[in-house]
């Protein structure tokens, strides 16, 4: 009769199957407190290692469009700084034409401001930010304007072509204080308008692509984030800058004159309106660009918090458990060696 | 006369102890043996003819046994064995996906050549982000290319092991054919076989950690062993068992089955396919897990390709061609939906986008990379450099719903980051899964062969306490025979 019985080896086992357990447990929990992390993300995690590793792929993407966005935003910081100073030297320049409009002797003097503000105004179309031309559209790596100053650069070749053929003189030639008033009004609204309209335009005056860039800010989102220097606010200050300043203004007569600086004028009225409405536009895309910023702030905090939950460990809790398991195996051991000293043989 | 008879008894009780103590000997020195089963000695009493008790007769040596113990010990040893060899092909096919801190499961690598096409789409004249695509697009062909090699060396690996589990299984059979006859005739002859019967358990015990097993029992202790699914392995005889194994995986190979008597048990249209064993996870592993591993790295390569396919921007409704990735079959684009069985292992880089060999880089942000020579893939024709639609394009195709072939066991559809995620979630659940159900398994094994112990097992304290019994009675018997001498002595003094 027996009525609890167990093999030696049984007994023997039983030890070294929990040492064993034990052991293994002690190293990794070991591992996960020195290491933050769990032992073996792939086996605890199971079905939700997949979203572990698209959460981190999410989580360096929109890290990745919070980089790309600071540089959107300084293209268009660059950008709205441009626009205003060629803004500042159109309401200037309109000042002083309105100051001077009734005086021809003035003329000389509107044309050395004309030339000044011709240069900035192509000097800030031709901003460069990391090698790309801000204001050339898509075509980022061409120089969006000549130099007008430049007798060589294809702007200044066309519109002393143009002159020459409306009225068979230069205009630097005195001759031209023989221009009616009329021949001129013709010549403003025919020839010379033709070359800031395209195709003209795009040959001989700009180097800019009409399509503008454009940036994605969000994982969904994406904004126009440059303004081309083919707007028509330009066009019109490239004209208003060639009118005052290359029409041989000091010699032509009052009444020509007159309708040059009335054209003049014109122009530089919808011209001012037309870039500050640009730059408003992009105003308006810097902050959508600065929200969207904001938002993926928002959004990576909870990835990483996801991730974190996902994948690392509560130290607090490991280091209670790896404690107790520590003092478990050094009971076991003690236990192992006390059994392994009972025998009967001891006794008999 | 009753002195000779207690004389007699006394003597069988001795020769009986002497027995006795001898198999608790072989108790003893069998008590670390995992295999040893206790013996005893079956003792029987014996009458003269007046019918008086004449003394103890050794009956021969039994060894105590569970047969339905010991018939679920060889069963939950079987269906361990064969997760243990699923989840050692799981572990190892893990290895492409790592911790996901390392970013190097297939799904990450998209998630970083998406996260490239952004920054050079934010920036599409900068050469140095193009090469950083270039070189994320490399690292993503590297990393399909290199867990096809991995998944089909594990396959190859389990082909081997296939091999080495059938030669066990022949070599074990052919032990259990000796130890059987041995068994058989002992038993006709009343020898005693109980350590041969010991042997045969445990060789049955390693043929059931190959192969699943059930056995039956006949007389003269003689066993025939069937596979789990019916297929004699023994009987009398050793059946054979046959397997040629293939030395080169690649994800179309299919490997050869393994045969019982020319029956297929393990392997493609197997007929009577066993269900645990060793043998039967290997080629679970081989011609299943494997497998379909490989139909979804397969699929995300599809899906890549597709993603990065040209459209005809003419107008003229040509076919998409395939793009920054290609494939044999370019330039069109794998059919959609369709599983192309081994493309993630053909998957490589364009040409005509690597300025290593050849190509533009530019290409990868103007598009025509199918056919320079086209100008209707072209999508930026006047080769803008500030160009930033197509990269755009590309960024959103990893988001955009596809359609995949059903039998990769996902979800058919889905996005392509969706579905790379969702195949490091398959592999990795099913490790999980698999740890999971070895953890119950090594339990119940544990347990069966705890009790199997526990009930056959020796225990030395007790047959040591049965030792001083066995003394005492000894010297009883001794002490009897000297009574009885003294009693003659007394007898035939009286006599004289």
């Amino acid at each position: 009769m027996k009525t609890t019985y167990i093999s030696t080896i049984s007994l023997a086992d039983a030890s070294r199957r929990q040492i064993m357990n034990q052991s293994t447990m002690v190293n990794k929990l070991g591992v996960e407190l020195s290491s933050g992390r769990k032992f073996d993300i792939g086996l605890d995690l199971g079905t939700k290692t997949g979203e572990s590793v698209s959460l981190r792929a999410e989580f360096h993407f929109l890290n990745g469009i919070m980089d790309t966005n600071a540089l959107t935003a300084s293209r268009l910081d660059v950008s709205q700084a441009a626009l205003g100073d060629v803004l500042q030297d159109a309401q200037d320049f309109m000042a002083s034409m309105v100051a001077l409009q009734e005086n021809p002797g003035s003329a000389e003097i509107v044309q050395a401001d004309a030339e000044g503000n011709m240069g900035l105004l192509i000097s800030r179309m031709n901003t460069e930010l990391n090698g790309n031309f801000v204001f050339a559209g898509i075509n980022t790596d061409q120089t969006p304007f000549a130099n007008y100053a430049n007798p060589a650069s294809p702007n200044k070749v066309a519109a002393d072509a143009a002159f020459l053929a409306e009225f068979g003189i230069a205009q630097t030639n005195p001759a031209v204080s023989g221009i009616t008033p009329a021949a001129m009004t013709t010549y403003l609204n025919g020839n010379f308008e033709a070359m800031f309209q395209n195709p003209a335009w795009g040959a001989s005056w700009s180097a800019a692509s009409d399509t503008v860039m454009t940036s994605r800010i969000s994982a969904s989102e994406t904004v126009t984030s440059s303004v081309s220097a083919n707007e028509q606010a330009f066009r019109d200050l490239a004209k208003v800058y060639t009118i005052m300043s290359d029409l041989g203004n000091e010699n032509l007569g009052a009444d020509a004159y007159g309708v040059v600086i009335g054209k003049a004028t014109e122009i530089l009225g919808g011209a001012i309106a037309g870039i500050t409405s640009e730059m408003g536009k992009l105003g308006n895309v810097q902050e959508q660009v600065k929200l969207a910023s904001s938002r993926l702030t928002v959004q990576t905090d909870i990835l990483n918090g996801r991730i974190n939950d996902l994948e690392n460990v509560n130290l607090e809790e490991t280091s209670v458990r790896l404690n107790t398991a520590l003092t478990q195996l050094e009971t076991t051991y003690a236990v192992t060696a006390r059994m392994q000293g009972l025998s009967i043989l001891n006794f008999i | 006369m009753s002195l000779s008879v207690a004389l007699q008894v006394a003597q069988s009780a001795l020769a009986a102890r002497q027995t006795e103590s001898s198999v608790i000997a072989r108790n003893v020195s069998g008590a670390q043996d995992p295999g040893y089963s206790r013996k005893s000695v079956l003792l029987s009493t014996t009458y003269t003819n007046s019918g008086q008790a004449g003394g103890t007769r050794v009956d021969g040596i039994s060894r105590v046994t569970d047969s339905a113990l010991y018939s679920s010990l060889l069963s939950s040893t079987s269906t361990g064995k064969s997760q243990e060899a699923v989840l050692a092909g799981l572990t190892r096919m893990s290895e492409t996906i790592g911790d996901t801190k390392l970013e190097m499961s297939p799904a990450a690598v998209l998630g970083e050549l998406k996260l490239s096409l952004q920054n050079f789409a934010s920036d599409p004249n900068n050469a140095i982000m193009a090469q950083d695509v270039l070189q994320n697009a490399k690292n993503t062909v590297q990393t399909l290319n290199s867990g096809t090699d991995l998944v089909q060396g594990v396959r190859a690996n389990a082909d081997a092991d296939m091999a080495t589990s059938v030669r066990q299984i022949n070599s074990l059979l052919g032990q259990l054919e000796d130890l059987n006859s041995v068994i058989v005739k002992g038993t006709q002859s009343g020898a005693d076989v109980t350590d041969t019967s010991d042997s045969r358990d445990r060789v049955l015990l390693a043929l059931s950690e190959e192969v699943g097993i059930t056995t039956l029992n006949r007389k003269d202790g003689d066993i025939v062993v069937y596979t789990d699914s019916g297929v004699t392995l023994f009987e009398t005889t050793a059946r054979d068992v046959s397997f040629a194994p293939t030395v080169v995986f690649d994800p179309t190979t299919t490997g050869n089955t393994v045969t019982i008597d020319g029956v297929p048990v393990a392997g493609p249209g197997s007929i009577m396919l066993i269900t645990s064993g060793r043998l039967h996870g290997l080629a679970e592993l081989r011609d299943d897990v494997a497998v379909t591993y490989q139909q979804q790295l397969d699929e995300v390569a599809r899906g890549l390709i597709e993603a990065f396919a040209e459209a005809d921007q003419s107008g003229g409704g040509g076919p998409d061609q395939a793009g920054l990735f290609t494939w044999s079959g370019a330039p069109a684009v794998p059919a959609t939906s369709t599983l192309v069985t081994g493309l993630a292992a053909e998957i490589e880089i364009n040409a005509n986008a690597d300025p290593d060999q050849g190509g533009d880089l530019d290409r990868i942000r103007d598009g025509g990379i199918s056919d320079p020579f086209d100008p209707n893939y072209d999508y930026n024709p006047a080769n803008s450099a500030g160009f930033p639609g197509r990269l755009q394009e590309l960024v959103s195709a990893f988001d955009t719903n596809r359609v995949f072939d059903a039998g990769a066991q996902l979800d058919p559809s889905d996005s392509l980051n969706g579905f790379a995620a969702s195949s490091v979630s398959w592999l990795e659940s099913g490790r999980k899964i698999m740890t999971g159900n070895i953890e119950v398994q090594t339990v119940i094994v544990g347990r069966t062969a705890e009790n199997l112990s526990n009930t056959t097992g020796v225990n030395i304290d007790e047959e040591m306490s049965l030792l001083l019994d066995i003394e005492r009675a000894y010297a009883a018997a001794s002490r009897l025979i000297s009574a009885v001498d003294s009693m003659l002595d007394d007898l035939l003094a009286a006599a004289r």
